[in-house]
């Protein structure tokens, strides 16, 4: 061992994070070349990374690290310069030279200090292959200290790796070392508990302060600033904890390169979505179940080349490991085209195991003999313990991923291979949720779930559900949807009430309506665990302390699927190619419910302005001084047609029930129409806009019609002024120009707005805004603008509204994040210059200009459903 | 159960403080280091589908943990709605659990010496969660086991 030099941590920190970074790359560029995709870029590449790594060492005097980078480094060279030829032995060489820097890495991290390691012989062997082409193999044969990576996996304890036993006091450091890497992790543990635990104080804080009668609207204030900090640090913690799954996935080529040399299969391992995020301390924990599965499947799935032929398969075996996001979850499928699995051998191992006896095997179904692989005592590694040994069984792999949160899915065709899929939340912690009340209990489900909220009041609750075979169901645009009642699921006492709240959620593929006595707000849970005899019922994914004090158990949907005998693993075609265009898209794609009205209009609106979708019975809409009007929850709601705006052929009476689509822009409105045709993603690049016609913002196709995406807020100041006005008198009349070139962009912002109590009036050119200011009986009190238009700039815009409008107060609203261009503008005249991201800033600078007096508390969860009072008390 | 057994509830000091609480009539003992404190009468968050003997969820300054009933434990009758009741938050070997009891006794030291395995005319429904008894004057106290009793053996439907 050297004397230990002084070093810098930091560089220490730089060369090892660097290092690491480098083995990572060079295995993956080895197992390429291995292949024989050798180009000079990737032997290039690899020498100049062993070249660094060792001049950092080096530098940092690390002498077994030097001195084994450097020979690996002349071998490499060798290669590169082509002046010996390459064989797979090299490779192998240079893999276990990776190895041992590796761990060589891994002591240098952990102990500060380079252990005493023996890599003499691997030095030795390095050289000699560089000496003559065909020594090395012999070589690695005639070398027992470092039995070559064919020999040997690398996740079995590595007995050539001698580490010199170093004194007590050296090993007590070792011991501080690992304490300290244990605080660290417990403190960002810690940091993660915390911030959900300052989520549940704000929900109770905003909880107190809605119900609290104080009207000078200072702790409301406070209240929100509360909300917005802790939102915001939120989004930050969780942040900074996602990390690609490829942190896992990049150590599959090599284990299966590994694997197959050990075993002599021949396996091409795919690798999807690397890139997809989780968060940390998931990533860990599902490390050792997927590489362990991986293991199983190269290990018992697939076959031998011949056994392959003879099968009438290729003789290269399939391994197919992706990771997607599917709604709230992340699914990690691992799929081999092996022997798959046989019930009937499974059910003879667990007899043999004695895991259950003949009879109780006799009475198991296939699926149910599949399940058996995951019985504690099926596996035959004589210790259960950890999952990083080989031979241990699939029930700690299910334990594993159980523990983080997730399931384990086995499916298994003999003959053809087997699939495992494990589903794990995105983070661990804070989730959206809906509270639903059943009997006097509430419960959350998770927003993840959530497909959207159906009611059906007395009269016809009992028409719109059908009894099928015993089972209930409700037809949802056409859609049959199988419904569970909550009280029946969890076997409590049924309640009298005689209308139906029906909340649609989806399992995977799957959907269906669970009925709940009543539908209340959306809140941020934090999940905490439920212990022992409860962690099994399979109707509860954990718990969670409510707003309010309270404790709400969180419904686990797939769990009560289940027990109400829906089979969730169905899945027809159509049904996933509409839940993928559910579920599908970035931040230009919005949901929007797609509908029928009049005779022959197909619109759209935005899923998330709308509150509700509701049927209620024709008869119960009025005519009140000449405008529809229904009584809805203790109050009147106005109703609105489309069709009275926009030219789409006359209103059709129903015949019984009247199909609404309620808004609440703090009061509830209603838009009645003739039927839901569907709830699709909509493209906003693919929209054509529409200048021409008013109450309309553009035209796409969707399923085969010309959709009109309508102006919801245009119509319901058109059609139902009254309830406009009511708001204005409280939030002073202030109407906004928003100029924007993107259609999309100027819908979300109007509708933010006008939900804000503003009207604004919209323009999609430079031209037509100027026309706007010119014209001084337009009523303009703010103007809004983005900086680039195809005919102008936004500054332009600006300087002809300080000539015209020399008070107007002028806010930039753009992507722009150039400091230089924002000057610009303030010095136009702009009042301030505000990302698009951050909505609540336009608000507050709308608030500065004196634009806007007062605002509701706005929650940074979309709520569903809440009633009238307590919104429209803020 | 043998005198090993015992020991092994008993574990080394010689004479350990035990915490002590009424039960149907009868006095039950747990080490004071497995009780992390007392609370009054508290509101539950009852569980469907829970195994009986959990009555409910209990909100501990945000953490949450399973609420057992002891009489229903033990197959004592069930004590009447409005009859007050004290919970005794212990720490098991999955981390805390409430336990309901009737009232709260005295906190007492018990030489080791004293504890005797529990007789064979024990209830069956007591034998799996008493370990031994120890008399104190003319009454016997049991000392309860106190990972058994959130036991999840038991299935729950």
């Amino acid at each position: 061992m050297s004397a230990a030099p002084d070093r810098d941590p930091e560089t220490l920190a730089l060369f090892l994070e660097e290092s690491q970074e480098a083995l990572q790359r060079m295995e993956r560029l080895l197992l390429d070349a291995e292949q024989g995709k050798v180009t000079k870029d990737l032997m290039g590449s690899l020498f100049r990374d062993i070249h660094t790594m060792k001049g950092s060492a080096s530098f940092l005097a690390f002498d077994v690290t030097t001195r084994l980078a450097h020979v690996t480094e002349d071998l490499l060279a060798k290669l590169r310069d082509g002046t010996l030829a390459a064989k797979a032995s090299h490779y192998t060489l240079v893999m276990t030279s990776m190895d041992h820097l590796r761990k060589l890495l891994d002591a240098i991290k952990s102990a500060g200090e380079e252990p005493a390691m023996n890599v003499d012989g691997l030095i030795q062997q390095l050289r000699e292959a560089q000496l003559s082409s065909d020594a090395p193999s012999t070589l690695v044969q005639a070398e027992p200290a470092v039995p070559s990576t064919s020999s040997m996996p690398i996740s079995t304890p590595t007995p050539e790796v001698v580490v010199a036993p170093k004194d007590a006091a050296a090993r007590n450091d070792e011991a501080v070392t690992a304490t300290k890497a244990t605080n660290n992790e417990s403190a960002d543990s810690s940091v993660r508990v915390n911030v959900a635990e300052l989520v549940l104080a704000r929900n109770q804080m905003v909880q107190i302060v809605r119900n609290s009668r104080d009207t000078s609207g200072n702790a409301q204030a406070a209240c929100q600033r509360l909300n917005l900090v802790t939102s915001d640090l939120q989004e930050q913690v969780m942040k900074t904890r996602m990390q690609p799954i490829a942190r896992v996935f990049e150590k599959i080529p090599r284990l299966v390169r590994d694997l197959c040399q050990q075993t002599g299969k021949h396996v091409n391992p795919v690798i999807e979505g690397n890139a997809t995020e989780l968060d940390k301390a998931l990533v860990e924990a599902i490390r050792d179940p997927v590489l362990h599965i991986i293991r199983n499947a190269l290990d018992h799935g697939i076959e031998f080349s011949e056994e392959r032929i003879r099968s009438g398969k290729s003789a290269i075996g399939k391994l197919l490991v992706r990771a997607s996001h599917e709604g709230g979850a992340v699914t990690i499928e691992i799929k081999d085209d092996g022997k798959g699995m046989d019930p009937a051998k499974l059910k003879a191992h667990a007899i043999s195991k004695g895991v259950l006896n003949q009879a109780q095997a006799d009475r198991l179904s296939d699926r149910e003999a599949l399940e058996l692989v995951f019985k504690p005592g099926f596996s035959t590694a004589a210790k259960v313990t950890d999952i990083s040994g080989r031979g241990v069984g699939m029930d700690v792999v299910r334990t594993h991923v159980e523990r983080a949160g997730g399931q384990v899915e086995l499916d298994s065709i003999v003959g053809k291979g087997t699939t495992i899929r494990l589903k794990m939340p995105l983070t661990l912690a804070i989730i959206p949720a809906l509270l639903v009340g059943n009997g006097r209990q509430r419960f959350a489900i998770p927003q993840v779930n959530l497909l959207e909220l159906v009611y059906l009041d007395d009269k016809h609750a009992l028409t719109a559900i059908e009894q099928v075979r015993g089972s209930y169901i409700y037809r949802l645009r056409g859609e049959v949807l199988p419904l569970v009642f909550l009280n029946k699921a969890l076997n409590v006492a049924a309640t009298t009430r005689a209308d139906l709240n029906i909340v649609v959620v989806s399992v995977g593929a799957k959907r269906y309506g669970l009925v709940v006595d009543e539908v209340f707000e959306t809140e941020e849970i934090v999940i905490k665990p439920l212990n022992g005899n409860l962690k099994r019922i399979h109707a509860y994914s954990g718990a969670t302390v409510l707003g309010d004090g309270g404790v709400a158990l969180i419904l686990e949907v797939a769990g009560i699927a289940t027990m109400a005998g829906i089979d969730v693993n169905t899945r027809s075609n159509t049904e996933t190619t509409t839940i993928k265009s559910r579920r599908g898209g970035g931040d230009a794609n919005q949901l929007h419910v797609v509908f029928n009205t009049g005779e022959h209009g197909r619109c759209a609106v935005p899923l998330s302005m709308v509150s509700r979708l509701e049927q209620l019975p024709a008869n119960k809409l009025e005519l009140v001084g000449g405008a529809e009007v229904v009584q809805y929850r203790n109050s009147i709601m106005p109703i609105v047609r489309p069709e009275q705006v926009v030219s789409m052929g006359k209103t059709r009476q129903p015949q019984d029930l009247q199909t609404l689509i309620v808004f609440d822009f703090g009061r509830m409105v209603a838009m009645a129409v003739n039927e839901i045709v569907d709830i699709v993603d909509l493209d906003h690049e693919q929209m054509q806009e529409d200048i021409d016609t008013q109450f309309v913002l553009g035209r796409t196709v969707l399923l085969g019609h010309t959709t009109m995406l309508l102006d919801v807020y245009g119509i319901v100041r058109k059609l139902a002024p009254q309830f406009i006005h009511e708001r204005r008198q409280v939030l002073q009349r202030s109407r906004v120009l928003l100029v924007d070139h993107s259609s999309a962009m100027r819908s979300a912002t109007s509708t933010y707005l006008g939900a804000a109590g503003l009207s604004v009036v919209e323009a999609a050119t430079v031209s037509l805004a100027t026309q706007l200011l010119v014209s001084k009986d337009t009523q303009i009190d703010a103007l809004i603008t983005d900086l680039d238009f195809p005919d102008g700039g936004g500054m332009e815009l600006i300087a002809v509204a300080k000539r015209e409008r020399p008070d107007l107060p002028c806010l930039v609203w753009s992507m722009h994040e150039g400091i230089g261009i924002f000057d610009a503008a303030t010095l136009a005249g702009a009042q301030a210059c505000i990302n698009k991201l951050s909505r609540e800033e336009l608000l507050t600078e709308l608030e500065r200009a004196g634009v806007l007096q007062s605002r509701r508390s706005s929650d940074s969860t979309q709520l569903r459903d809440e009633p009238l009072d307590r919104r429209s008390a803020a | 159960m043998s005198a090993a057994q015992l020991n092994q509830y008993l574990g080394n000091d010689d004479s350990a403080m035990w915490a002590t609480f009424r039960l149907n009539g009868e006095t039950f003992a747990l080490r004071v280091h497995d009780v992390q404190e007392v609370l009054m009468h508290q509101p539950l968050t009852p569980v469907p589908l829970a195994p009986v003997h959990i009555i409910g969820l209990l909100n501990l300054r945000g953490q949450i943990m399973s609420a057992i009933d002891l009489r229903c434990r033990l197959n004592f009758p069930a004590r009447a709605d409005n009859e007050d009741t004290k919970v005794l938050v212990v720490k098991g070997r999955e981390g805390l659990t409430s336990i309901v009891v009737d009232d709260i006794g005295d906190v007492l030291e018990l030489p080791t010496a004293q504890w005797r395995t529990p007789p064979e005319t024990l209830a069956e429904s007591h034998r799996k969660f008493v370990f031994g008894i120890c008399p104190v004057e003319s009454n016997m106290v049991l000392g309860l086991k106190v990972d058994e009793l959130s036991g999840d053996e038991e299935s729950p439907r």
